[in-house]
């Protein structure tokens, strides 16, 4: 190459490169520094690696069934009397759980209850059937649809196999084996209320939609969501001043980020607009009301 | 399907398999001996024919040399004779060079006739060509003017396979003449029968090399070929007939029944049509003869159908139909018999029945519709008879039998009968028995001509009765009467032997007889089968001793020393008591005691020291001596105890120096060693009573006691004496003796000053008595006095340091103990220079130690003089002068101390000075100027306190550095934080500024210390820094002047050359590049993604600068920024912007990323010289995968997830291209591993990773796989052209040779990795029923691919596919899926690889070329 035209070339380059420094400076709102581009790459790969593995060893539904009653044997612990009201929502759960489930590809015996904790802003399910929702998710909740939407997303993790392949997963690691009764206690439980890979919380987010449209309820309850949990995030994530404190984040984030790679609420919420387009689902914006019907009679539950 | 349906079904298939493959290889074994003889006897005529030569040449020979007897040679011409005959009566082989149909037919090569038995040689053809030896080409002259046959007329087609008779071989090249030997003959070769047959087995095999990559290469293009011209034909009629037969066997809506007859019948035709019209072609003939063979098959299937099928049952139920049918169908079988034999093709007939078979146990619904194969079976075994197939026969044996099994599992179940009655048993068993007796009858009657059809014979005989057995144990309904059957069978088996028909075949009659006779035994077993008169006593003694010198008598002198013992004994154990107790009571001298003990010491030493002595010879016999010994020392302890007892207070301590001074003599006298031992202990004792009494320690200190002042300079003097009286002998232990009592001495007069003389005059006491022991140790020359001046020397250093503590008295604000101290220092250098010592290396020592003494005593005296900040200057300047006395008086020594006082300076002012913060002078404190005063001094010092040479280095580095180290610690306290750095780095640079002019040697080093220290501070305070300067970030400005500074000192700090040549300076440029990296990362964390790409710039500058410049180290500083930019993306860059967007922050920050990456690599040729030390270490090489790898990355988080695998096949695209148009190998590896990388995205993520419930539309089920792999077959265009262009795998170490050879054949890789996808797309994505039909197109058109462009292995791949099909659709398809796909996917499949085997024999001269 000539000189001159390396030189043309580099002030090209550079000043290309400056203007897209320019052009980040300029962006009004911070991206914050993560290891979330490796973690996903890395949840990506395993997940993709495991996968052949997976099909090829399959837990039939008998068996998976049966793993799932010997988890819900744990969570089925009682701490105290449950009040009416709890046993209202867990009866509302149910119903609304039990419309979303028929729609589903897999007929397995989907249960539905309610952990009576405020502070447990989550929902989880079990291999088999069992779907769990914290007590602290229902307090955000606002309409029906969101509840749907939500119990529909957990109720595809079980359909599509999610729920599954992590106990194969799990069994593989810690070399448990399944045909053992009470094996699988050696898996805390916080194990199942952790988020699953990037792709599955999609394809659990983008088929659950399916589910509670098919099942008579808005999109928009999913919309809902995401928009509460994006506002939520934002609220708690902390954008580092400094490199060190990007170092110290990434770190932190690295130990934690790697068994939660939830995708971003941001994204979530974008792919659930994308597919109301897609779908035309435009016009379903009316919601049902959240509304819990109980009444007590000599301290019991009625209705 | 249950898995032992399953089971069965395999088992079924191996059972249907396992005769054939014995069949074809009994087929092979059977055509290589037939090789392995002709070759044998083609090796014998050619040997014999040697012979001949060599006779012939030897006769030649003979008559040249004596041409004048030829008369003796003509008689001995008889081996020629033969050759004379022969070439007289061999037809001349020229003949056959008028026969140009040889030599125009090449495409005859591939002439598919291997189903001709060398039976029908016999009956040759007017066209075939005599089959003449090939041998003879090899020898054939050059002056032939024959043309050379053309090239693929070469020896691989002359194969075996048509037999050559003996008659015929015989007359050729034995006795030819060299001369005449046509080399054309190969051309007369009947055309191979087969390509693919193998090839004619060498006599030298085993002496044969290994095979070539060639010769491999020709094996695989055999296989092709056999696949394209043999089995492919074979395989896609046969499957295109069973695709007919389960659509007429299977309902179907829109079609009734009329239909389907008229479709089969239709399609029978069409294929008998087209059969017959391409058997006409003999490019197409074996593809033509196959469909004959299915139309018939097919034809069979239709007739049999309209009656015996019900979904095409057009003839109505009743007899006469039945009748009807039966005849058509022996009709159809008659005609399929006459006519398939015109072809005289055993395959072709063979394919008919089989395909007859096949179709009808497809179909049969009752036990009648196996009448069919009834009907197979006769007309099967009359062309078996007729033409002598007896291979067929055991086809049809075969498909008889397992038909009928077949049928019974359709109504019985895996289990069979079981002994459960079923309605057909009886007909069943009548068809059985029908078979049987059908095959059997064969067997008798057949008429055997070689070994091979007798061993096919038996192996039907034998398959024929245990097949009927087998069949008959599925459907037994009595079991118990089993053994009856074998009774039977065996008795029928048995008697057939018998008869004279079978006893014309001695083999015949040999199998059926054992096996009749076999049945029939076992029928039997089977039926009926678990881990104090003391001085008496002492006078006693001493008669005895005395009556035993006078009697001379031994025993009385004994007696009277053992009774000495006695004495003593009673002296210490009740005597000394006594005493003890009284001294315990009072001070009062014990008279009395002080008798007994005084006589008994006066008694024993006469007896040890006279009497021994005078009577020597009588006491010095036996235990005599010793004795005395033991009187000596209790005469020591009875003098002892008599002046304790006689003596009080101070007193005794005198009396037992006199008794050491008086043994002291004695023992001089004596030389006795009794004595010094007894003496030293008295003397012990009296230094023991001297301190315990005479010191009268409790006395107040520094007072006067008369008693003291007495008897302490006695006690002194008597220990003085007793030294010089000590030593017997000048030896070691002698002379210990005497310095102990000496330094006694010495300590009782040392000790009197010390408890007599005043505090601050003690150092002046204890030093002048030093001087004075020194002085005379130098007159008496007993130089131990001089380690008691030492002793003497360190208590006066003791009491000058300790005196007055609280420095109560002062002489105006001095210290009078400062003033005590000074006659110490005077006194030690006095020591120093006149030590009574003679030993010259005691001197030296002592004169450093003295020295030393009096510089620290000096030292001292200067802190306690001086005001606090100023000690720190008075050392310094005490340190200077030590200095320059050095050289003065040429001691070095001084130069020590004046090194160890300016230490102790430095030590004073980083302890002290530094917290000095009044100020001295103007603006100047008295910190800067005391701490500037001492840095001179020590920077001073640095260059003249060196004592030798050899440690001015060390001296210069150690001042030096101590110095600077002052003054940068100096700036720490005067500068502000932010400009500390700074300030240290100027520092540093007006050091090196200096070094460069005076070339101080550590001053660089300080530079270096400063740099690194500046660093340290700028990494870990200035980053921090938040503070502003006239508005300007003050972190910005100090990290900014730092970097210039560390780039300044990179070029001015002096450095060894080598340093220089390792780029060692260049520490600072790194320095100053982190800073400069640092800095935009501090910078710039408003927003994280712009860090990257600043950092890409700043790399991009640094490369800029050290190519134009040619400096190595900014360049390898670039390709650091470089990288870490590259990483900085998967922490900030890769993530950012809003879902969605497009145009975000991701791609306006990576994408110059991208161009800076493949700019720097693009300036990093391999002409260019300058770069030379990069691509060694591989930079051009990584920034090339980093450009690479970072669209990658952009791209795999730019689209969705399920995109990413065709935006990586868009960059393979672009990478081959790039390879190709740039010239690059680089792109090509980068390309192929992408291509790989691709392969494994789409596998894993693509397929595996997909829903299990698959995607809701085409785009996901396909199109996004399809496309990633359109592109990668797209890039097949480059790959093409960069074949063989970079690697050679011959060049290579042979561990990377296989990823030469993949980089060499990059098209395989490009081809195969989206075949691979795609071909799993469509098992995975595609409707069960529909992945064969998929799979054939696909191979289709991976086919076509192939033909185009001219690639052996896609066109394999192609084939490979279809059979992959072909095997599915047996395996799986057949059994698995439903009706209606199952029908269409064979027929499919069947009309798919028909094509293919079609487009290979249109096109095969083509292929051959390039195989």
């Amino acid at each position: 190459m000539k000189r001159s035209v390396v030189f043309v070339v580099f002030f090209l380059i550079l000043g290309f490169a400056v203007a897209g420094l320019y052009w980040s400076q300029r962006r009004p709102k911070s991206s914050p520094v993560s290891a979330n581009a490796i973690l996903n790459m890395a949840a990506d790969a395993q997940r993709d690696l495991s996968r052949v593995p997976m099909r090829l060893t399959r837990l039939s539904d008998e068996r998976e069934i049966r793993i799932g009653k010997e988890l819900v044997s744990r969570y089925a612990t009682p701490t105290r009397n449950r009040t009416p009201e709890e046993e209202g929502l867990e009866k509302y759960v149910t119903r609304v759980g039990g419309t979303v489930a028929l729609r589903a590809h897999r007929h397995l015996p989907y249960t539905f209850a309610v952990l009576p904790d405020h502070n447990m802003i989550n929902a989880f399910s079990l291999p088999g059937g069992p779907v769990y929702i914290g007590e602290g998710m229902l307090d955000l909740i606002t309409s029906e649809d969101e509840l749907a939407n939500i119990l529909a997303h957990e109720i595809e993790h079980i359909d599509h196999y999610h729920c599954v392949e992590r106990v194969q997963v799990e069994a593989k690691l810690k070399d448990v084996n399944l045909d053992v009764l009470g094996a699988l206690l050696q898996v805390p439980l916080d194990f199942w209320e952790a988020g699953y890979h990037k792709d599955e919380e999609f394809e659990a987010d983008r088929e659950g939609m399916y589910l509670a449209v098919q099942s008579g309820y808005s999109p928009y309850g999913a919309v809902d969501s995401f928009e509460r949990f994006a506002k939520l995030r934002d609220e708690y994530v902390i954008h580092a001043q400094s490199p060190d404190q990007e170092l110290s984040e990434l770190a932190i984030q690295s130990l934690n980020g790697y068994f939660r790679s939830h995708p971003l609420p941001s994204e979530r919420l974008a792919e659930a607009n994308r597919l109301i387009a897609q779908e035309h689902w435009e016009t379903r914006k009316e919601r049902k009301p959240f509304r819990v019907e109980y009444e007590v009679h000599n301290g019991e539950y009625v209705k | 399907m249950p898995l032992a349906e399953l089971i069965f079904v395999l088992f079924a298939l191996l059972a249907l398999a396992t005769p054939f493959i014995t069949l074809v290889l009994l087929g092979k074994y059977k055509k290589l001996r037939e090789n392995l003889d002709q070759l044998r006897e083609e090796n014998s005529r050619q040997h014999v024919s040697f012979q001949r030569e060599v006779a012939d040449l030897q006769r030649q020979l003979l008559a040249a040399v004596r041409p004048a007897a030829p008369a003796v040679g003509q008689p001995r011409q008889p081996p020629a004779a033969p050759a004379t005959s022969a070439r007289s009566e061999t037809p001349v082989p020229a003949a056959h060079v008028d026969l140009p149909a040889p030599l125009t037919l090449p495409a005859s090569m591939v002439l598919p006739m291997p189903e001709k038995k060398p039976e029908a040689q016999p009956l040759p053809k007017p066209q075939e060509p005599a089959p003449v030896a090939p041998a003879p080409v090899s020898i054939a002259p050059r002056s032939t003017p024959l043309p050379a046959p053309p090239a693929p007329i070469e020896p691989k087609p002359v194969l075996p396979a048509v037999a050559k008779t003996s008659a015929e071989v015989k007359p050729s090249a034995p006795v030819a003449p060299l001369q005449i030997t046509p080399p054309f003959v190969p051309m007369s070769q009947p055309p191979a029968p087969r390509v693919s047959a193998p090839p004619p087995i060498s006599a030298y095999r085993a002496l044969a090399p290994k095979p070539t990559f060639q010769q491999h290469m020709k094996t695989v293009s055999a296989i092709e070929e056999a696949l394209g011209t043999n089995w492919l034909p074979k395989i896609g009629i046969i499957m295109t007939v069973i695709g007919f037969a389960l659509l007429g066997i299977y309902e179907l809506g829109a079609l009734g029944a009329l239909g389907k007859v008229g479709i089969s019948y239709f399609a029978s035709a069409f294929l008998l049509g087209g059969g017959i019209f391409l058997e006409k072609n003999e490019r197409y003939r074996l593809l033509g003869r196959t469909s004959i063979g299915g139309g018939w098959a097919l034809l069979f299937f239709s007739t049999f159908g309209i009656y015996h099928v019900e979904a095409m049952r057009v003839l109505p139920v009743n007899a006469g139909s039945l009748t009807l049918d039966c005849g058509l169908m022996l009709v159809v079988a008659v005609a399929m018999a006459l006519h398939t034999l015109r072809y005289r093709s055993q395959f072709v007939t063979g394919l008919a029945f089989l395909l007859g078979y096949t179709t009808v146990a497809l179909s049969q619904d009752t036990v009648y519709s196996l009448s069919a194969g009834v009907f197979l079976a006769i007309g099967l075994v009359s062309i078996v008879l007729k033409m002598g197939w007896f291979e067929l026969e055991v086809f049809g044996i075969l498909s008889s039998y397992l038909n009928h099994l077949y049928w019974l599992y359709r109504i019985l179940g895996i289990d069979g009968a079981h002994g459960r009655h079923f309605q057909e048993y009886r007909a069943s068993l009548v068809l059985l028995f029908i078979y049987w007796l059908t095959f059997r009858i064969s067997y008798i009657a057949r008429k055997i001509k070689t070994d091979f059809e007798e061993h096919i014979s038996t192996l039907a005989a034998l398959l024929n009765v245990l097949l009927l057995l087998g069949v008959m144990k599925f459907q037994s309904v009595q079991p118990e009467l089993a053994y009856l059957a074998l009774l039977v069978v065996g008795a029928f088996e048995f008697s057939l032997a018998q008869l004279p028909i079978t006893k014309r075949r001695r083999q015949a009659f040999v199998v059926l007889s054992v096996v009749g006779a076999a049945l029939m035994l076992a029928a039997v077993p089977f039926h009926y089968s678990g881990n104090n008169v003391a001085i008496l006593w002492l006078v006693g003694a001493e008669a005895f001793l005395a009556a035993g010198i006078i009697a001379k008598e031994v025993v009385f002198r004994h007696l009277g020393l053992l009774t000495g013992l006695l004495v003593g004994l009673h002296l210490l154990g009740i005597d000394f008591r006594h005493l003890l107790n009284l001294r315990l009571a009072n001070e009062d001298p014990a008279l009395a005691a002080g008798v007994l003990f005084s006589l008994c010491a006066v008694v024993f030493y006469i007896n040890s020291l006279g009497v021994g002595s005078r009577w020597k010879d009588l006491l010095d016999g036996s235990s005599g001596r010793p004795l005395l010994t033991i009187h000596s020392y209790l005469g020591a302890f009875a003098a002892a105890s008599a002046a304790w007892a006689l003596f009080s207070h101070d007193w005794t301590a005198l009396a037992f120096g006199a008794i050491m001074l008086i043994l002291a003599a004695l023992g001089r006298v004596l030389e006795s060693p009794n004595l010094q031992v007894q003496y030293v202990l008295l003397g012990l004792l009296t230094f023991y009573r001297a301190m315990v009494v005479n010191l009268h320690l409790e006395s107040p200190e520094h007072t006067h006691v008369r008693l003291r002042l007495l008897t302490f300079p006695i006690l002194g003097a008597a220990f003085y004496l007793t030294a010089r009286l000590a030593a017997l002998r000048d030896e070691p232990g002698q002379r210990t003796i005497r310095g102990l009592f000496a330094a006694a001495g010495s300590g009782f007069f040392a000790l009197l000053i010390w408890f007599e003389a005043p505090e601050l005059w003690q150092p002046l006491a204890f030093m002048v008595f030093a001087v004075a022991l020194s002085e005379a140790a130098r007159a008496l020359r007993y130089h131990a006095l001089a380690w008691h001046a030492h002793l003497l020397t360190g208590l006066a250093v003791f009491t000058a340091l300790t005196a007055d503590p609280g420095a109560i008295r002062v002489w105006h604000t001095i210290p009078v103990r400062s003033f005590s101290a000074l006659p110490v220092v005077v006194g030690g250098y006095w020591l120093a220079k006149r030590l009574g010592t003679s030993e010259e290396r005691h001197l030296k020592l002592a004169r450093v130690a003295y020295t030393w003494a009096g510089t620290g005593i000096m030292v001292w005296v200067l802190h306690e003089a001086l005001r606090a900040p100023w000690i720190a200057v008075g050392w310094i300047v005490f340190a200077v002068v030590l200095a320059l006395s050095t050289r003065w008086i040429r001691y070095q020594q001084l130069a020590w101390q004046a090194n160890v006082v300016g230490l102790c300076a430095l030590v004073r002012a980083f302890f002290y000075n530094y917290e000095l913060e009044q100020k001295f002078w103007g603006p100047i404190s008295l910190r800067i100027f005391t701490i500037s005063l001492v840095a001179a001094g020590l920077y001073f010092l640095s260059q003249k306190a060196a004592p030798k040479e050899r440690y001015a280095r060390v001296i210069a580095f150690l001042h030096s550095f101590a110095a600077t180290g002052l003054l940068a610690l100096l700036a720490w306290y005067e500068a502000p934080n932010g400009w500390l750095a700074p300030l240290w780095a100027a520092f540093a640079l007006v050091l090196a500024i200096v070094d460069q002019r005076f070339e101080l040697e550590e001053l660089p080093w300080q530079s270096h210390a400063l740099a690194g220290l500046t660093l340290l501070r700028s990494i870990s305070v200035n980053l921090y820094v938040t503070a502003t300067w006239h508005g300007i970030s003050v972190r910005l400005l100090s990290l900014a002047i730092v970097a210039v500074i560390f780039y300044a000192l990179s070029r001015l700090i002096r450095m060894p050359d080598e340093w220089r040549k390792l780029d060692l300076h260049h520490v600072y440029s790194w320095a100053a590049s982190a800073i400069g990296g640092l800095l935009l990362w501090y910078e710039l964390q408003s927003q994280p993604t712009g860090i990257a790409v600043a950092w890409g710039a700043f790399g991009l500058v640094l490369f800029e600068y050290g190519l134009l410049r040619k400096i190595t180290q900014f360049r390898y500083q670039a390709y650091v920024a470089l990288i870490a930019s590259f990483t900085r993306i998967f922490f900030a860059n890769l993530t950012a912007g809003e879902p969605g967007e497009f145009w975000g922050p991701r791609m306006y920050t990576i994408l110059p990323l991208v161009l800076i990456f493949f700019f720097v690599y693009a300036q990093l040729p391999q002409k260019e010289e300058n770069t030379v030390r990069d691509r060694r270490l591989h930079f051009d090489t990584l920034l090339a995968y980093l450009g690479t790898a970072t669209i990658l990355a952009l791209f795999y988080f730019q689209f969705p997830i399920e995109w990413v695998v065709t935006s990586w096949a868009a960059v393979v695209f672009a990478l081959l291209g790039a390879a190709r148009l740039l010239d690059r190998p680089l792109f090509l590896h980068q390309g192929l591993l992408l291509t790989v990388g691709v392969l494994a995205r789409g596998m894993a993520h693509n397929l595996f990773g997909a829903g299990y419930f698959g995607e809701g539309d085409w785009q996901g089920r396909y199109f996004v796989l399809s496309s990633a792999a359109a592109i990668l077959l797209a890039s097949l265009f480059f790959a093409f052209r960069l074949r063989g262009r970079y690697s050679n795998p011959q060049n290579v170490n042979r561990w990377i040779r296989p990823l030469a050879v993949i980089a060499s054949r990059p098209e395989q890789v490009v081809f195969f990795a989206p075949i691979i996808l795609v071909t799993f797309m469509l098992a995975l994505k595609m409707r069960s029923g529909m992945v064969t039909v998929s799979w054939g197109m696909e191979g289709v058109v991976i086919f076509v691919l192939g033909l185009a462009t001219r690639e052996r292995s896609f066109r394999l791949t192609g084939i490979g596919i279809l059979l992959l099909c072909v095997a599915k659709v047996f395996a799986l398809d057949v059994w698995g899926l439903q009706t209606r796909d199952r029908y269409i996917t064979v027929i499919i499949v069947g009309v798919v690889v028909s094509f293919v085997s079609f487009l290979w024999a249109k096109y095969q001269d083509a292929i051959r070329q390039f195989l």
